[in-house]
């Protein structure tokens, strides 16, 4: 017990960070309570990136063991994407509390929130079972819809949680329906009973098969705004308060291609998933494409900079998606077996830290209510703000795919990737995303045309200067030049992160196994025979 | 005892989520869309009752009654919100909420 506590410590720390805003913010003057959960906020959402990194390096050796009798663990992908979304969750912390302040909405209650949705996204990455992801999905999901109309007195904030609420729990319903209908078949609701219900095809299980996938995959589709589930995204980035904003492009984004990741590998892969004659492959290139393209050519024509990057936001889910056919690609399918590379999560790190640059910086332009986010207020931006402006410069610049960047290597290793899967297969999808590429240059770069060679109008337009904004937007521009000039560290990161997914499925497949043989007995030390097997033998079958 | 085939059970689970689904896509009244879901979410945990039933599992009885949980507070959610709406327009009803329709 107290060995599987231990390892979901991050998971812990941002939960008692959370309990502990709730209960503590009325004691605090309203003062205080402006200068502290900013903070507070931020130091335990690092405390938990720490935690993770202690994990990963420290962890004990029987970590892929499923914690919680196969519930959570804390296996080298969990802990990649706990730590990518704690570290959006900081950033956050950092550039809200002038934000809310000039917006008239400061409330304690935000920081809670906050913490509740990054530990539900913990959950969510680090689940094992189908009912752990929901859970953790929907406590994401309902401090998100919450922080969304956190403006209260504004009509779009309210308007869009409202929207993003209706469509967000119809979403659930379907996954939940999608879930009910893989346990079904598998008569449990973890991924290595379903997997193991899955190896052998059974009559009459196509349909409910079938089904299943349908309906989870919508509903993932749905919380990755992908075309044509994406009519939320642009209303709801637009309405929803700035650093929530990037809050949801990077943290939301990543964790529910964390969990898209690991639900595709380790619950729907197997001989009866074959059986189906479903190309996955295909259909997810298919939805890839139809994705990024209308993304792109919907934020062609947009004015506000924060809707616009909301169709981007679109276009990114759609190049991420082609980047998991690499990832999932997979024997059993009929596929050569591909070396698991971190594509997506290593896109995921450059996306994310572009985003939150990008609405930290937009989170500073305007006072007293006002959000200075067209195209038209950003001339001269570069004389006024110049911080600002260079950040928002690095993040759109990032976001291009611009070469000293992060987002640079993240293109590149999903085309390389995504290229060599069975010699070449997605060519037209590669082409078609390079296109696309060219396209986004056009709007991505409008921003710091406007911001560096517009004139300055005489309008009088005040920014806010806290520093511990400033450091919001400048902390993750620099990572992504840094990182973008040493990218190697976050690559090994991230693919160790996507090997785990698959050595963690298949060592718990063995242990899982020994366990039926020897009639039971409990689970741990058979784990840990399975286990002597280093990770690298997995692609042995 | 003759007990009901799982088949009759997933039929009507099925029913019943079409007809929560169809709330959705045509009612216009928020707190009616909201009911709606609720019959979505309910038809899901008839669907695993009966799995779990007819198979003598356990785990779909334990699963519906963390999703009972979840829609309990995605009720109180979405409530609070059709109140912040309530407060600002004086509606419930989506059709009046323009400024997000573009």
């Amino acid at each position: 017990m107290l060995h599987d506590l231990a390892l979901i410590t991050p998971q812990l720390i941002l939960l008692i960070a959370a309990l502990f805003t709730l209960v503590a913010d009325p004691f605090l003057p309203i003062d205080a309570s402006r200068k502290f959960w900013g903070l507070f906020g931020a130091g335990m959402s690092a405390l938990a990136v720490v935690a993770c990194a202690v994990l990963w390096k420290y962890g004990p050796f029987e970590m892929h063991t499923p914690a919680f009798s196969y519930h959570l663990s804390a296996s080298g992908h969990a802990l990649f994407f706990t730590a990518l979304v704690s570290m959006c969750a900081m950033i956050t912390h950092m550039s809200s509390p002038e934000y809310l302040v000039e917006q008239k909405s400061h409330y304690g209650e935000y920081y809670a929130l906050l913490h509740f949705a990054t530990f539900g996204m913990a959950v969510m990455v680090s689940a094992e079972s189908l009912l752990t992801l929901f859970i953790g999905l929907e406590i994401m999901s309902m401090s998100i819809y919450v922080l969304v109309a956190f403006k209260r007195t504004s009509q779009a904030s309210v308007e869009a949680g409202l929207k993003y609420f209706v469509m967000g729990s119809v979403a659930s319903a379907f996954l939940l329906y999608g879930i009910a209908f893989l346990f079904g078949l598998s008569g449990g609701t973890s991924f290595i009973e379903i997997q193991r219900a899955l190896l052998a095809p059974k009559p009459g299980q196509d349909l409910w098969l079938g089904l299943a996938v349908v309906l989870t995959g919508g509903a993932f589709l749905f919380k990755v705004a992908a075309v044509p589930l994406h009519m939320w995204t642009p209303d709801v980035y637009e309405g929803a308060p700035t650093p929530i904003t990037g809050f949801m492009s990077s943290a939301v984004k990543a964790s529910a291609f964390g969990s898209f990741l690991k639900f595709l590998y380790a619950g729907l892969s197997g001989p009866a998933m074959a059986s189906l004659h479903l190309p996955l492959g295909q259909v997810l290139g298919l939805f890839a494409v139809l994705t990024m393209t209308v993304g792109n050519i919907l934020a062609l024509t947009q004015r506000s900079i924060k809707r616009m990057l909301a169709y981007s936001a679109v276009a990114h889910a759609g190049y991420l998606l082609l980047g998991t056919i690499a990832t999932i690609d997979d024997p059993t399918l009929g596929a050569p077996f591909l070396a698991p590379t971190g594509a997506v999560p290593f896109y995921l790190v450059g996306y994310a830290l572009a985003s939150l640059a990008g609405f930290a910086a937009l989170s500073s332009l305007g006072k007293n209510g006002e959000e200075l986010t067209t195209e038209g207020h950003l001339a001269g931006l570069s004389k006024r703000h110049p911080i600002a402006a260079l950040a928002l410069t690095v993040s759109v610049l990032s976001l291009a795919g611009v070469p000293p960047t992060l987002g640079f290597f993240g293109k590149l290793q999903i085309l390389r990737d995504v290229l060599a899967v069975e010699n070449g297969k997605y060519l037209p999808h590669v082409i078609i995303l390079v296109l696309n590429s060219v396209v986004s240059a056009y709007y991505y770069l409008k921003i710091p045309v406007a911001m560096y060679m517009r004139p300055d109008s005489k309008a009088n337009r005040q920014y806010v200067r806290e520093p511990s904004l400033t450091w919001a937007m400048a902390l993750p521009a620099l990572a992504l030049l840094a990182l973008g000039i040493m990218p190697g560290r976050a690559m090994s990161w991230a693919s160790r992160s996507e090997q785990a997914i698959r050595a963690g499925t298949e060592s718990a497949n063995v242990a899982h196994s020994y366990a039926v043989v020897k009639g039971g007995g409990s689970a741990k030390p058979v784990a840990a025979v399975a286990l002597e097997k280093p990770v690298a033998a997995a692609p042995v079958r | 005892m003759t007990s009901i085939p799982l088949g009759h059970i997933l039929l009507l689970a099925a029913l019943l989520f079409g007809i929560g689904l169809a709330g959705v896509l045509t009612r216009r009244n928020i707190l009616v869309m909201l009911m709606s879901v609720e019959v979505m979410m309910n038809a899901v945990n008839l669907t695993l009752v009966g799995f779990s039933r007819y198979n003598g599992w356990t785990e779909g009885h334990v699963l519906a009654f963390f999703i009972i949980a979840v829609a309990a507070a995605e009720a109180a959610v979405g409530l609070a919100m059709v109140l912040a709406v309530f407060r600002l327009k004086q509606t419930t009803y989506v059709d009046e909420l323009r400024l997000l329709k573009r």
